[in-house]
């Protein structure tokens, strides 16, 4: 079966630039670098390849199939053990193209936590104000 | 909706108004006496518009208090019932309507898309914390940023000959301290704490004319202690830089990012650091730090300083120094 993540929104925001990747985390108050290597695996994840695809995709570049898949699977339960990706649903029938292999790095960072927003914007209910409506 | 919840529809003085512009947006300010008249108009003073000159306002922001013996009003008393030490925001969207509570600054303020209105409420002024005599209505402006494209970002921000960089980095990273030190210098002046950012031209836009400082930063700039228009008690200090005639400007083209770190060196250094470093640190601080701040503000952050170059500045012990190297920095962007 195959494994697809998706970007755990609206919680986490991303940004590129450069060749790099800026990943924030609104609940946890951490904020992540992705290398260019681990960008890219973010973007093809996102754009709805499974980690099967992706993996399949990948060119060797000097390395062994097995460092690859380890790699490659340490970096998405990474992504999910801190709620940055989550499990989707469907395969979209997304085409990889052919990606050479580099070590996927993330930088985390987690300084923010003390400013976090712990109190989100709420909707109001029709009681109105401060009252806050029940979440769908 | 908004009035009445504010109570800005009973008699409104018509006296105590100030106008000010920020970049082409016109606000006018409402004041509801003129005490709070003098300490809301100071922090922007470098951006009023002079009496003749207005247009029609693009936002009105009604700030009022209650007089003495009066009741506050009944949605301020549920949100401060609402409130605790660990609940320090609360924020509601209704139909793009905004309002929010801080429990520290027991401030209320709302802000009302489709009207172009925003409130801005305490009970009584001698509440109001230091910091938002320094910089008040950060909410209110961040909205209004939002509804022109721009992001308010956490930030401070100098400038020279027509260049402006943004100086960005967690609190004790020595980046108030670099940005008050540099306008004593000479350098303009956009803000200690928080500026605007306008994606679209490219340009820094000042909001407040403040400047804010640890009480044990004085040892580094003695005229600070002589300057402090609040008490010792407050956990900060501020002052006004018109006090010192410096050179505060409204905008300038952005330039460069400067994230200083306190080296404890004998010399001030810099390297220049990938963007995705700067745009992590500014939008990572900048959203934390401002409710209701997410994509949008990313994405503005991340097309201005995709253009401009990013510098890591490890400051020495020698402010004469440290002011050398940023002129030296600066004027070669």
């Amino acid at each position: 079966m195959s494994r697809i993540l998706r970007p755990n929104e609206p919680s986490v925001i991303s940004e590129p630039m450069d060749e790099e990747l800026v990943v924030i985390n609104l609940e946890s108050g951490c904020y992540y670098n992705l290398n260019p290597a681990a960008a890219k695996l973010w973007l093809r994840l996102e754009s709805g390849a499974s980690i099967e695809k992706v993996l399949e995709a990948q060119q060797l570049n000097g390395h062994s199939k097995e460092e690859m898949t380890e790699a490659l699977n340490t970096f998405c339960q990474y992504l999910q053990e801190e709620n940055l990706m989550i499990p989707a649903g469907e395969d979209n029938d997304v085409t990889c193209q052919p990606m050479e292999f580099d070590e996927p790095e993330i930088e985390k960072f987690s300084d923010m936590q003390e400013m976090l927003l712990l109190d989100p914007i709420h909707e109001v209910s029709e009681m109105g104000w401060p009252n806050e409506a029940e979440k769908k | 909706m908004m009035d009445q919840l504010f109570s800005i529809h009973s008699p409104w003085p018509k006296t105590y108004k100030a106008d000010l512009s920020i970049a082409s947006v016109h606000i006018r300010m409402h004041f509801i006496s003129q005490e709070s008249q003098q300490i809301f108009t100071r922090p922007f003073r470098h951006l009023l518009i002079a009496e003749g000159m207005e247009s029609t306002p693009d936002l009105q922001i009604y700030i009022r208090h209650d007089k003495p013996g009066q009741t506050p009003l009944e949605v301020w008393r549920q949100f401060d019932q609402n409130s605790t030490e660990e609940r320090q925001r609360q924020l509601y969207n209704k139909d793009g309507q905004v309002l929010l509570y801080q429990h520290d600054s027991k401030v209320l303020a709302g802000y009302d898309r489709h009207t172009q209105k925003a409130y801005y409420y305490i009970p009584k002024l001698d509440m109001l914390p230091f910091y938002e005599k320094a910089a008040p209505m950060r909410m209110i402006f961040h909205h209004l940023a939002q509804s022109q494209g721009w992001s308010l970002v956490h930030s401070a921000s100098i400038g020279l000959d027509n260049k402006g960089v943004l100086l960005i980095g967690a609190g004790g990273s020595g980046k108030t301290t670099t940005a008050l030190s540099a306008a004593f210098s000479g350098f303009t002046y956009l803000g200690d704490d928080y500026v605007l950012l306008n994606p679209q031209d490219n340009t820094i836009l000042s909001l407040y004319q403040s400047g804010k400082f640890r009480w044990d930063s004085s040892q580094i700039l003695e005229e600070l202690n002589n300057l402090a228009v609040n008490p010792r008690t407050d956990k900060k200090g501020f002052f006004f830089l018109d006090e010192i005639d410096a050179n505060v400007s409204k905008s300038l083209p952005f330039c460069g990012i400067v994230i200083p770190k306190i080296g404890g060196l004998e010399s001030t250094t810099f390297h220049r650091i990938p963007s995705a470093k700067a745009l992590l640190f500014l939008s990572a601080s900048t959203i934390f730090q401002m409710p209701g701040s997410g994509q949008a503000t990313l994405k503005n952050i991340s097309k201005a300083i995709q253009h401009v170059p990013a510098y890591e500045v490890t400051l020495g012990n020698h402010t004469k120094e440290i002011n050398q190297q940023l002129r030296k920095l600066i004027k070669g962007l």
